[in-house]
């Protein structure tokens, strides 16, 4: 972790849970993109991630194709609607419990 | 930030259950499980692939979430608790029973990759990845997905599509953070090498890469 100098916080919280191949800054960068995009960056670590992808068009590019990957798993996942079959049968579920248990 | 979780042995938090008859109890598991039939029904279908398997699965775990209701603390995430019921449900039931064949990808990708992607020069990928990426179509995203080993696969759909925090996944899934955390960054890895091929394959983005 020595090398890593501004992403500091991000390092730290990535931790021991990562073995990191590449303590750059654009390698924790990029072990931390998934925990940036979904929002569960302390503010700290995410502020270093904001100023180090300003400076890195490189990572910018990366966290860009990362996060259209998550809106086309999103556009391939439509709301489902149970049917009315299946509404029907888990809403008698508990009387048929009850009925099991009496 | 973990939420102050309210403590049961405290005195001043009314707990519904100490009080409530067995019909009462059966009345609000109707009223706050059933309004999740849905997004669970869509989970199970994500899981299953099937629309019948997954009315099972749904059916299986509604029976065992209303079995066990008395264990739910009221004011906790119910949504989460019920995922967990139908991840158990769909493991224990169905994916043993299940012979499919496991495609590769998934386990099986090493730290150099990561090391490799880092430097940012490894496939080639255009600066214009992410638009190109949009190209893609869904039945090819759905094929990729598909292609991630059960566990690959559940963690990407639970993040990306179901939108739950880390320690909610944690929890649904029964294993530390620092497990959701690494097998997410590896089947995002396996799916984003995936996409790329992909798009590679079918010419996806290259007039701009040539541009």
């Amino acid at each position: 972790m020595s090398g890593v100098t501004r992403l500091g916080c991000c390092a730290q919280w990535l931790g021991d849970d990562i073995d990191l191949p590449d303590d750059s800054e654009c390698g924790v960068a990029m072990h931390a993109a998934h925990a940036f995009l979904h929002g569960e960056l302390p503010e700290d670590a995410g502020d270093e991630i904001r100023e180090h992808l300003m400076a890195c068009e490189a990572c910018m590019d990366y966290y860009q194709a990362e996060e259209m990957i998550t809106v086309l798993l999103r556009r391939c996942s439509p709301p489902a609607r149970a049917s009315r079959v299946l509404r029907v049968r888990v809403e008698s579920l508990h009387i048929e419990l009850d009925t099991e248990a009496a | 930030m973990p939420k102050p979780v309210p403590d049961p042995h405290t005195d001043d938090v009314f707990d519904v259950r100490d009080t409530e008859t067995d019909e009462e109890r059966a009345a609000r598991f109707e009223r706050d499980a059933l309004g999740y039939l849905d997004q669970l029904y869509g989970a199970a279908l994500r899981m299953t692939r099937n629309p019948s398997d997954a009315e099972d699965v749904v059916q299986d775990t509604y029976a065992r979430a209303f079995a066990s209701f008395k264990q739910f603390t009221p004011g906790t995430n119910l949504k989460a608790w019920l995922y967990r019921i139908l991840t158990n449900t769909y493991i224990n039931s169905y994916r043993r029973a299940q012979r499919q064949p496991q495609v590769g990808a998934g386990d099986d990708i090493e730290d150099w990759q990561l090391a490799k992607a880092a430097s940012h020069d490894s496939t080639g990928l255009p600066s214009a990845e992410a638009s190109a990426l949009a190209l893609i179509p869904d039945s090819a995203v759905t094929q990729a997905l598909d292609s991630l080993s059960p566990d690959f696969r559940q963690v990407v759909i639970l993040a990306d599509v179901e939108g739950f925090s880390y320690k909610q996944i944690a929890e649904i899934m029964d294993t530390p953070i620092g497990t959701v955390m690494s097998r997410l960054n590896r089947a995002r890895t396996a799916l984003r090498a995936k996409l790329a091929d992909y798009a590679e394959q079918q010419g996806i983005g290259r007039g701009r890469r040539e541009a």
